[in-house]
Order: C-alpha cells, then sequence, then structure tokens
C-alpha cells in the first residue's frame, strides 16, 4: 500500500500574496465572500428584473 | 466586411502570432515546449487560465444562449471562486511539488502506471472531441460573413491553427491567451456599448431591461429541485463545483498551465485571479445576450440567423412556405414593435398597463412559434436539426457594428478560437507523448526526438478535431456541447484523483477499477435517462470513491518494491 504523498512545502510556499492580504486564508476568505456577493447580485436580479412572473407570460 | 474590416482583421492575426511566436524563442527541449522552462509570471498564466476557457465559443455560443435562454446558464460558474479555493489548498501542493509534465504522472506515483494511462487516455476521449467544437465555433462565423459552406472555413481553420501549433509552444501559447483575453474584454465591452447606443431615440437602458424582463430573461436563478431541469442552483452549485475541480484540477489543458509557473505562490495566484474574474465576465456575456433580446425589439431579427440554411431553403420546393412564415413573422415583428413603444411611452408616465404587458408576452410567444416553425422547414430540406443558437452574435456584429470595429470583433473572436485550440492540442500532445509514448514505447530518447514525436502528436490530434468539427454543427449550443462532453470523462477522472488525495488506504488495482465503473456508470447515465450533465460530474466522482475505497479495503494491497 502507498502512503499519502505529503506535499513537499518550503517557507516560501506560505508567502501570502501581499498588499491587504496577509495571509492564504485572508485572501481565500476574500474570494470567498466574492463568490456570496455574486450569488446575491443574481437572486436580486432575477426578484427585481422579472415583470413576467407577474402578469403569466404567453397569456 | 468591408476592406478596413478585412486590413483590421489580417494585421490583428499577424500582431498576435509576431508576439506569440517572440515570446516562444526562449524554449528549449520538452520542458520549454510543453512547461515554458516554468518560468511564466502569475498574471499571464491566469489570463491564460481565464482564455482557454473562455475561447471563441465563449462570444458565440453564450451570448446565442443569452438571447434564447436568459441568464439561467450562469448559474453553472456560480461555485467557481469556491473550487478555485480548494484547487489551491489541496490540488497545486500535490501537483507543484511533484514536478510534473502532466497531472496523471502524479497517479503513477501514487498509485500505478495503469491508473495513470487510464486516466491520460480519458482525458485524451473527452479533450479530443472537445477541440473539435472549439475549432468548429470560428469557422461559422466566417460561414455567416463570407456565405461560403462551414465545410470550406472549418478546414481553412484546421490548416492555419494546426500549422501554427505545430511550432508554438506552451510560452506562445499563454502570451496569444494574455493578448486574446485583454482582446474579450475590450470585445465585451464595445458590445454593450453599442448595442445600448443603437437603441431608438427615447429607449433607455432601463426600458430595454424591462422588455426582456417580460419574459423573464434576467431569470439567473432557479431554486426548483427538478433532476431533469439543465440549470438550477442546486445543478450549477453541486454540479459546478464537481465540473470545474475536474476542468481545472484534472484536466491537462488546466494543468499544464499553472505548471508553468516558477512558484506555488504564483501557480496558486493564477487560479485565485480567474475566480474573482469569472462571473462577471460571465454574466456580462449573457448579458449581451440578452440586451439583444431587448434590442432586435425594435429591429427587425432574420426569422432564421443561420444564413446559409436560409439560402438552402429557398433552392428547395419549400421556398413558398420558407417565405409565408418570413411575411408573417416581419408584420408581427411590426406589431410588437408597436406594443414595445407603447409599453415605453406608458412608463415614462408612470406604471404600465397588464394588458400591454399580455400583449408583448403573446406576440413574443407568436414569434417564437413562427421561428420554430421556420426551424422545422429547415430541418425537414436539410435532413437534420436546426439550431441557430451560434449565429446570433455574429449576424448583430456584421450588420450593426461600425466599419473597423467589425474586423476587429472578428478578429478576436478567430484568434481567441485559435489560441484556445493550440492549448488543447498542445495538452493533448504531451498526454500522448509523456503519458505513452515515452512511459510506454521509448524511455531513452534525446530530447529532439520527444520534439519531433510531440509536433506529430499534434497534427494527428489536430487533424482527429478537424474531423469532429465537421459535425459539430449539429450538437446544439456549442458551449453546452463541450461541457456535456468533458462531463462524460471528467467525473471518473477527478474522483482518481480525489482517491489518491483524501484516501490514505487506496491503492493501484482498486483505484483503476473504480475509475473504469465510473465512466461505465455515466455512460449508462448518459444513454439511458435524462439526468442533465452537470449531474454527470458528482455521479462519476461518487462511484469512483465508493468502488475505489471499498475494494481497497477487499483487495490486498500490492508488496512495497523493495520491501
Amino acid at each position: 500500500m502507498s502512503d499519502v504523498p505529503k506535499p513537499d512545502l518550503t517557507p516560501d510556499d506560505g508567502d501570502p500574496p501581499g498588499g491587504p492580504w496577509k495571509s492564504w486564508g485572508s485572501i481565500y476568505v476574500t474570494l470567498a465572500v466574492w463568490g456570496v456577493v455574486c450569488i446575491v447580485f443574481l437572486i436580486w436580479m432575477t426578484a427585481a428584473l422579472n415583470v413576467g412572473g407577474n402578469i403569466g407570460s404567453g397569456s | 466586411m468591408t476592406g478596413i474590416d478585412w486590413g483590421v482583421f489580417g494585421l490583428y492575426l499577424a500582431g498576435v502570432l509576431g508576439f506569440a511566436m517572440w515570446q516562444s524563442r526562449k524554449n528549449e527541449g520538452v520542458e520549454g515546449f510543453f512547461l515554458g522552462n516554468r518560468s511564466m509570471p502569475w498574471w499571464a498564466i491566469g489570463l491564460s487560465v481565464m482564455a482557454t476557457q473562455a475561447s471563441a465559443i465563449t462570444f458565440i455560443g453564450t451570448t446565442g444562449q443569452g438571447y434564447y435562454d436568459g441568464m439561467r446558464f450562469v448559474q453553472t460558474y456560480l461555485p467557481l471562486p469556491f473550487a478555485m479555493i480548494i484547487l489551491s489548498v489541496v490540488f497545486v501542493p500535490f501537483f507543484y511539488r511533484a514536478k510534473l509534465f502532466t497531472a496523471y504522472e502524479y497517479l503513477e506515483t501514487r498509485f500505478d502506471p495503469k491508473t495513470r494511462s487510464l486516466t491520460s487516455f480519458l482525458f485524451l476521449l473527452g479533450r479530443a472531441m472537445g477541440t473539435g467544437v472549439i475549432m468548429y465555433a470560428p469557422a461559422i462565423v466566417l460561414s455567416t460573413i463570407l456565405g461560403w459552406d462551414e465545410v470550406i472555413t472549418i478546414s481553412i481553420m484546421a490548416v492555419v491553427t494546426i500549422g501554427y501549433t505545430v511550432v508554438g509552444g506552451i510560452t506562445a501559447v499563454i502570451w496569444t491567451d494574455v493578448v486574446q483575453m485583454l482582446m474579450m474584454f475590450l470585445g465585451i465591452t464595445l458590445a454593450i456599448v453599442f448595442m445600448i447606443a443603437g437603441l431608438p431615440d427615447g429607449v433607455g437602458v432601463a426600458d430595454a431591461a424591462y422588455i426582456s424582463g417580460v419574459q423573464e430573461m434576467w431569470r439567473a436563478i432557479d431554486f426548483g429541485w427538478d433532476p431533469q431541469s439543465r440549470y438550477t442552483i442546486w445543478s450549477g452549485l453541486i454540479g459546478g463545483t464537481f465540473l470545474f475541480l475536474s476542468y481545472f484540477g484534472a484536466d491537462q489543458s488546466q494543468v499544464q498551465r499553472y505548471l508553468t509557473a516558477n512558484s506555488m505562490r504564483d501557480s496558486r495566484l493564477s487560479l485565485l485571479f480567474n475566480g474573482f474574474m469569472k462571473v462577471p465576465m460571465q454574466i456580462a456575456i449573457l448579458g449581451i445576450g440578452v440586451l439583444m433580446f431587448a434590442f432586435y425589439h425594435f429591429e427587425e431579427p432574420p426569422v432564421v440567423f443561420n444564413d446559409a440554411e436560409v439560402r438552402v431553403v429557398m433552392e428547395s420546393d419549400r421556398a413558398a412556405d420558407f417565405e409565408a412564415i418570413s411575411l408573417t413573422f416581419s408584420e408581427t415583428h411590426a406589431e410588437r414593435r408597436a406594443t414595445v413603444m407603447e409599453i415605453i411611452d406608458e412608463r415614462d408616465t408612470g406604471a404600465v398597463p397588464l394588458e400591454l404587458e399580455q400583449t408583448l408576452a403573446a406576440q413574443d410567444e407568436a414569434l417564437a412559434d413562427l421561428r420554430d416553425e421556420a426551424k422545422a422547414i429547415v430541418a425537414d430540406v436539410r435532413g437534420s436539426d436546426s439550431n441557430d443558437t451560434n449565429y446570433v452574435f455574429p449576424t448583430y456584429l456584421t450588420t450593426y457594428f461600425p466599419i473597423g470595429l467589425v474586423g476587429l470583433m472578428i478578429a478576436t473572436v478567430f484568434a481567441a478560437a485559435m489560441s484556445s485550440i493550440d492549448s488543447e492540442l498542445t495538452a493533448l500532445s504531451s498526454a500522448t507523448v509523456m503519458d505513452f509514448y515515452r512511459r510506454w514505447f521509448k524511455r531513452d530518447g534525446t530530447e529532439a526526438h520527444y520534439l519531433k514525436v510531440s509536433r506529430l502528436a499534434t497534427l494527428g490530434w489536430g487533424l482527429l478535431a478537424f474531423a469532429f468539427a465537421l459535425r459539430a454543427g449539429q450538437g446544439g449550443s456549442l458551449i453546452e456541447l463541450v461541457n456535456q462532453v468533458g462531463s462524460l470523462v471528467y467525473g471518473s477522472i477527478l474522483g482518481g484523483f480525489l482517491l489518491a488525495f483524501l484516501v490514505k488506504r487506496a491503492h493501484g488495482t482498486p483505484a483503476f477499477i473504480g475509475i473504469l465503473s465510473g465512466f461505465a456508470t455515466v455512460l449508462a447515465v448518459f444513454y439511458s435517462t435524462d439526468i442533465g450533465w452537470l449531474w454527470w460530474n458528482p455521479i462519476g466522482v461518487f462511484v469512483v470513491m465508493t468502488v475505489g475505497t471499498a475494494l481497497s479495503y477487499v483487495m490486498p494491497p500490492p508488496e512495497r518494491a523493495g520491501a
């Protein structure tokens, strides 16, 4: 049986992106929040811009 | 196209290709050809990752899908930011540290040679067909513009692209992609600006959005649970997550890109960059389609967008039937335009009467029915289904864009496709040479020998993709077709990698059987059920993980060499 190979991390692998992101964790959280913001925006778009649901499309 | 457009088109292509070749001059040997000597900056890789996924198909297929189907397709892309995080945390360290040429090489280290070969074979199977579709996309643009048959334009496209790909390496591909992606951003902006500017006097963006809203074209999120529904928030988030983990984590055409980085930090940043940019870009591209839907309420669209099909019908004995439908279509469109203008007047003064909205919805439906009737005639004459989704945006471009910009937009579509095709061909070539030829047939060749074989492999895959491209037009929306073809194999490949990363006890033969079982199950689902293609990926992963894990506990693990 083969063991799970461990990625051979070295200190430079832990370098954060820089700027406002002090760690990899902070940029991951930022991206996750961005993903949620996109979903919320699209839910708003669906609710606010579609008037067809109110009139019975094709009737 | 005018002479100015052709000039812009030619200059742009020549400039991009010259730039690509100049950038690739430092490539040396197989590592230079396939991995750019592992020296590419993260932002260039990030743009290349985006450009490879967003080829000409994105411009043609997705805008057409937005025109006919609204925003629903965007749900597929919603999990992409989260998938990029998982890839950065889990996949990149394994791949980057192993100094691989192909993703599948890792599975030999972890499992055994046959598992590596199987996954690489599945990749080749899915990607060769997908490359054919990508080759087909720009050919239809030229077909619409020049009035040539698609076979001629596909042939020209294939010859040019295969020739360029055989000469260029991954460095040329990535730098070409950088230019293409920047051009695509410009193209998206120009398309939106000119579409809004093309609305009649007195009609604003809010009016256009309202007109699209009557047919619920802005419905981006569907909370329904029907597994046969192609796009819901659930199939998007669950199926899409698996699709993107597979595509970016187990597809050589993407993994090869971030293996070219000079550090793991740059590999990660290239993927995270993609995570931030992709969803807004897809919203904008689908939005172009929805805006086009509104735009064609004021300008009369062709009853069928594929000009070549219309010409065939007009030379057949169904020409009179088609003309009658076209006439009724024109009359109904004029009535609908009058209704729309009335609605816009009412919007200026206050609330729109419900009867007017209902009239508009009914006229939209009537025009859609007439279009279906016209397509049925086309299908009857041609003997195959008619689907003009991919002709909508090219037709708009050539009809309404100003002189000069038409050439620029067509060049963008054309060159974006070329850069994607050569990315795919390079990936196919690297998997063939590294996972099969060098692994099983000739392990002691020189660098020059492997380079020669790589170029021959590129040529062979190019010809196969060409053959598939000739059939791609009958498959409906191009973007959907590519994802469907990929999803037949992606789940099984991803399952193999997740088994390797997450199940400590997993070993070679159970993993091999698990991957085969996953692929067989997805094929069975494809042939015998109506389950939407986004679900094929999680199904494949689930079967591979379950079978692979269970068998790993039942079957004895192999003895370690030297143990």
